[in-house]
């Protein structure tokens, strides 16, 4: 401990030279969140003098069926758009490294262009394709026999129509993560598999998915945490409806926050969903430490 | 040295990210006003009184201060783009008045005044606030009393939600907002009907309707917003003479049963479409536009929108017309409203006597009134009177311009005559309507869709759970 200390003492300077992010990270991060656990043990309707409560909160959770709801409804989201959008970014990146595509520069331009596209814009279009009546999508679906599809207001559809608009915003973002990690693998590993009679798919899946551990993993872990904390989508495409069927739990935060000023009873949320988070990352971090290790021995 | 130059370098550098991390300034901390329980807040609140008595003081005329004046008007985007049309004279008149107004959507602008308002903030100086957010402005403390403004005579009495212990916080703006009952001409003449007198008329025209393939109205159990599941069921608990809460701010639900049973006969029997007439986009306008909608009950205010989504190459363009509502029972009321909008100002104004002067104008002056009804500019749908009575009255001698979609019927006018006829029963709103919309919305769909709950069993479970939201 002493020592540790005079160490500290004798690079002090190097210190000063990264205070300002730990300074600005407590003003901005550590302070409010330590004011929203505050908050959270409180009836604060975001206005008032709020009065402590206690637990009182974190009891009520416990017993809203509509927080395990949104809870359960997020987690079906995760699973329908976590493996589908990794799977099609993977393959969205390796047709953008092929270098017998021409005009790749443009395809990678054109792939971010969703994700570069405002939400309310975006969802707003995706309710005009998949309103019931006129949509175009129930319009080109007539045209096989197929009858009016509720994608918006049917409970079994909800989810999966906010998952498409999702995987067709960020899908996009994703592969150009994975192309960078594509595009770092060194070209004698791919030839030397060609010598040995590799084709395509048995590269694919032998050498770039494997030399790419890092990247996939990145891709997945943000794209866990951005599913988990998605309200925008919900909130244009479907407000969480038919029947809660697509609330999600950061949008059942928001409700209660600012629609009905329970700013402390949506602080305890944070905070649950703020430890689910924290337990993902731990445990898919560790994961990857521990097969980095494993590799590397 | 060179150490000396270093600590130097990074103590600049470290004063720099500090200074740029600065928010507001001069804000003082959050108001520390106490809430109270609806009970407390509500128990004494009075429903205005048309009659003065003899002695009583005359209404303070406000009085506009010399010199150059700037006023900020913050609220909802569509209505203050209304005001921001309406004042056009008033600006005229007093060109030492600057108006800056901030208009935020109907989901974002409560956020924001509340957020002004509770950090003492001066600015905005008057405000355009919905029913629902007025207890909790009130009960903080935040807005002016305006009580001897008022002239209680002239103003029709809607105040239930802006007022506490006698004392009044707000003047109504958005007023004539009716339940009605909008109608195709053409297809009423070509099937012999006539506007219904009651609602069993209206469900007996309804499956005429459906014969010829039209729909006497919409409602979607399904739409994505809790409000528009609520508003239908909420509309005819009114006109049956029931509401969520009582004028004391306890959960209601008086007349549910009634009304929930009629709603799923008419849904049940297919005469409703299943779209959300309150809507600017969507199935219903597609519909309509092809003709399929002959007759859609709803609030007043939804007759702007035809103006905007109603195709001009359309068969129902020029048919539209709009009549009082038919009754729902005998002991129900002849109207109902479900939203009124009241202009307040901020208890911390720098310029009370401006922002006096101004909603003086917007909401108790005859000019104020007849420019509400006459506002007419591209992207506007919202065209309504104020409730001073006088301005009514000089609204319905006066005219407004015609609208093309509903034939050349002056539709401002004709509302502004059911209001002033037939008194509408107001509903009484509070902070916990956001959430038991949500409730109501929740269980109307499981009623509507799965067939979960009886007419019975749904208003139970509406009072057991919107009774545990407390204030």
């Amino acid at each position: 401990m002493e020592s540790t200390w005079r160490e500290i003492c004798k690079k002090r300077h190097c210190y000063l030279w990264i205070a300002p992010f730990f300074v600005i990270f407590a003003i901005f991060s550590v302070y409010p969140a330590l004011y929203g656990l505050g908050i959270s043990l409180t009836n604060h309707d975001g206005f008032g003098t709020p009065r402590f409560i206690g637990f009182e909160n974190y009891v009520n959770l416990f017993s809203d069926s509509l927080f395990w709801k949104s809870l359960g409804n997020t987690v079906v989201l995760w699973a329908l758009i976590v493996p589908a959008r990794t799977l099609l970014a993977l393959i969205l990146a390796s047709v953008l490294n092929s270098s017998k595509l021409l005009g790749r520069r443009v395809y990678t331009i054109v792939s971010l262009l969703p994700y570069v596209t405002a939400v309310l814009v975006v969802a707003n279009v995706f309710r005009m394709l998949l309103a019931t009546q006129g949509g175009i999508i129930n319009v080109l679906l007539s045209g096989f026999g197929i009858g009016p599809v509720g994608w918006l207001d049917t409970t079994q559809m909800s989810k999966i129509s906010v998952a498409v608009m999702n995987i067709w915003r960020m899908t996009g973002y994703f592969a150009i993560v994975l192309l960078a990690g594509m595009q770092k693998i060194s070209s004698s590993v791919n030839e030397a598999a060609e010598l040995d009679g590799a084709g395509p798919f048995r590269k694919f899946l032998g050498i770039t998915i494997p030399l790419m551990g890092p990247e996939i993993f990145f891709v997945v872990l943000m794209s866990s945490i951005w599913v988990l904390q998605n309200m925008g989508d919900v909130m244009v495409l479907t407000k969480g409806g038919p029947i809660n069927s697509s609330m999600t739990l950061v949008y059942y935060i928001y409700k209660n926050a600012f629609e009905f000023s329970k700013m402390g009873y949506a602080s305890a949320m944070s905070y649950v969903l703020f430890l689910l988070l924290m337990i993902i990352s731990i445990f898919s971090v560790k994961g990857q430490y521990s097969s980095s290790k494993e590799d590397k021995k | 040295m060179k150490k000396l130059l270093i600590a130097i370098m990074t103590l600049c550098l470290l004063a720099g990210s500090l200074s740029a991390c600065s928010g507001n300034t001069g804000q003082s901390s959050p108001s520390v006003e106490s809430q109270t329980a609806p009970s407390e807040a509500q128990s004494s609140t009075a429903v205005p009184s048309n009659d003065t008595q003899p002695g009583d003081p005359q209404p303070e005329t406000p009085v506009l201060p010399d010199g150059p004046v700037v006023l900020n008007v913050m609220g909802g985007a569509n209505l203050i783009s209304t005001t921001e049309v309406a004042l056009k004279g008033y600006l005229e008149q007093n060109s030492n008045v600057t108006i800056n107004f901030e208009k935020y959507s109907y989901s974002e602008y409560p956020v924001k005044l509340r957020l002004q308002l509770s950090s003492g903030d001066a600015i905005p100086d008057v405000m355009l606030v919905h029913d629902l957010f007025m207890p909790q402005l009130i009960n903080n403390g935040w807005l002016m009393d305006l009580t001897d403004m008022i002239p209680m005579d002239d103003v029709l009495p809607v105040f239930n939600s802006a007022s506490k212990d006698g004392r009044y916080y707000g003047i109504p703006n958005q007023a004539s907002t009716l339940y009605a009952f909008m109608y195709r001409q053409d297809v009423y003449d070509q099937l012999g009907l006539q506007p219904p007198s009651t609602w069993d008329e209206y469900y007996e025209q309804g499956l005429i309707l459906k014969e010829h393939g039209y729909y006497a109205g919409a409602y979607d159990p399904t739409a994505g917003s809790a409000e528009n599941i609520a508003n239908t069921f909420v509309n005819y608990m009114g006109m049956l003479g029931g509401d969520v809460f009582d004028s004391q701010g306890a959960v209601s639900l008086d007349k549910g049963v009634e009304a929930l049973t009629m709603l799923k006969k008419a849904y049940d029997a297919g005469i409703l479409h299943k779209s959300v007439s309150t809507s600017s986009d969507g199935d219903f306008w597609t519909v309509f536009n092809e003709g399929k909608i002959a007759a859609a009950p709803g609030m007043s205010f939804e007759a702007a929108r035809y103006l905007s989504n109603a195709d001009p190459q359309g068969p129902a363009y020029g048919q539209m017309r709009l009549a009082p509502i038919m009754k729902f029972s005998d002991d129900g009321p002849d109207t109902y409203s479900s939203s009124i909008t009241y202009f307040v100002i901020n208890a911390k104004t720098a310029n009370e006597q401006a922002a006096k002067h101004l909603v003086n104008w917007l909401t108790l002056s005859e000019e104020g009134c007849v420019a509400f009804a006459n506002v007419d500019a591209e992207g506007i749908v919202a065209t309504y009177t104020t409730a001073y009575i006088p301005g009514i009255q000089k609204v319905i001698d006066t005219g407004i311009t015609p609208w093309d979609v509903f034939g050349g019927q002056q539709v401002t006018v004709d509302v502004a005559k059911i209001l002033l006829d037939a008194r509408p029963a107001v509903t009484y709103k509070d902070a916990r309507y956001p959430e038991a919309e949500t409730i109501m919305a929740e269980i109307l769909s499981e009623t509507f869709i799965n067939n979960k709950y009886t007419p019975e069993q749904a208003i139970e479970e509406m009072k057991v759970r919107i009774g545990k939201l407390s204030a």
